[in-house]
């Protein structure tokens, strides 16, 4: 009896607690679909991928975010298949904080200048999205994969023009609403458009409050 | 304990109830009729051309459009159709218009479906269209906010919930032609 009353509540208590877990934090990267600000640097050829030896064929753009610690990369590559990278510079990040992010699928650039960025560390994460191509891409399969900043070279390596700063640099406003008559600051997330989560917890409460209920029949 | 037991098994029937109704409702294609959609009481938005109708033939996807607002952080949703953020442009002009709806099978389950270089149609009050075409899609986390700012070009931003128990959102972005 004190064990069934015991599961109960640890059954509750964790419905209850669920969705608090650690992770290092890190900057916000506006998302390539709106990037928000003019590329720093454009250009169509063969780039190379951070995290992959193959090459690819396709569009990049470049985005230097607030400050030398954050870029941002946009590849498409030619069949549609587009990349987002966002590079993070090691600096101020302990070696714990670094080892979690990598643990987190962050990659580890020892020197981020043969990727054009200064020669300093750097964290790497790459995240798919989908995009008009042109032709077919040259040198393998963007999916899955990451790229890094290129020169439109073929041997994946940066010619530096990537990380020049230019005017747009500071001018990225994520985590806002611009335009939108209500307190764009106050917009913390997107709408919850779906409710398999909220059923799921239902029926699994369902289920085991059934099976208590039976099990606590039984008990005089 | 007999009581407790009667609390439980009522609790437990009602859950699976509530469950099992709202898992008819997600997949239901039968729940929605669109057979009134033109009829003026529908329309909600008091603009002269308000976006009454959003299609992509691609997918199936018909629905109407009602206007939602965010209140205290809290984003309106219908159940009827797509809703559009009335605080962002109205699609087709410069900006970035914010339509999104349920991942539910009668209403925008099969936009995660979509690819870029389809086409996005959106009818008007005045009985106009404009037609869009897709040039991104992306899973983002729900607190990915950056894709609502506001851009330079004409777009439609539009997006529903997708991952395990509805974590992620899918969006679909598409620019006018």
């Amino acid at each position: 009896m004190k064990v069934l009353l015991a599961l109960i509540t640890l059954f509750f208590t964790t419905l209850l607690l669920t969705g608090s877990v650690f992770a290092a934090s890190t900057p916000v990267y506006p998302n390539c679909v709106n990037p928000q600000t003019s590329p720093n640097v454009e250009n169509d050829g063969i780039h190379g991928i951070v995290g992959n030896s193959n090459t690819f064929s396709g569009n990049d753009k470049v985005y230097k975010l607030s400050s030398n610690h954050t870029v941002e990369q946009c590849f498409c590559a030619n069949n549609g298949a587009g990349i987002q990278t966002n590079w993070l510079e090691t600096t101020g990040l302990s070696q714990d904080d670094i080892k979690v992010l990598v643990s987190q699928g962050w990659i580890f650039v020892p020197d981020g200048s043969a990727w054009g960025l200064d020669p300093n560390p750097y964290l790497a994460q790459n995240i798919s999205y989908a995009c008009i191509g042109g032709s077919a891409s040259i040198g393998g399969n963007v999916s899955g994969a990451g790229d890094g900043l290129s020169d439109g070279k073929s041997d994946g390596k940066s010619d530096g023009k990537s990380s020049t700063p230019s005017n747009s640099v500071g001018q990225v406003l994520s985590g806002q609403v611009l335009g939108a008559s209500t307190d764009p600051g106050q917009v913390l997330g997107l709408a919850f458009t779906g409710n398999t989560q909220f059923i799921t917890g239902l029926l699994i409460s369902g289920l085991f409050s059934l099976v208590a209920g039976f099990m606590l029949k039984k008990v005089k | 304990m007999h009581y407790i037991s009667r609390f439980f098994t009522y609790l437990g029937i009602l859950c699976i109830l509530l469950g099992a109704f709202l898992t008819y409702q997600h997949f239901n294609p039968a729940l929605l009729s669109f057979t009134d959609f033109e009829k003026p009481q529908k329309v909600v938005i008091q603009h002269s051309a308000s976006p009454l109708y959003l299609s992509i033939p691609s997918v199936h996807i018909g629905l109407p459009i009602y206007a939602a607002h965010i209140i205290n952080n809290q984003w309106e949703t219908t159940t009827l159709g797509v809703s559009y953020l009335i605080d962002s442009p109205i699609p087709g002009q410069r900006g970035n218009s914010i339509l999104y709806g349920h991942n539910w099978q009668v209403l925008l389950g099969n936009l995660v479906y979509v690819k870029p270089g389809e086409k996005v149609n959106v009818l008007f009050s005045d009985h106009s269209s404009k037609q869009f075409n897709i040039i991104y899609t992306t899973i983002v986390n729900p607190t990915d906010v950056s894709i609502l700012t506001q851009s330079r070009d004409t777009r439609i931003t539009l997006y529903t919930c997708t991952g395990f128990l509805d974590s992620k959102r899918f969006v679909a972005v598409a620019t006018l032609e």
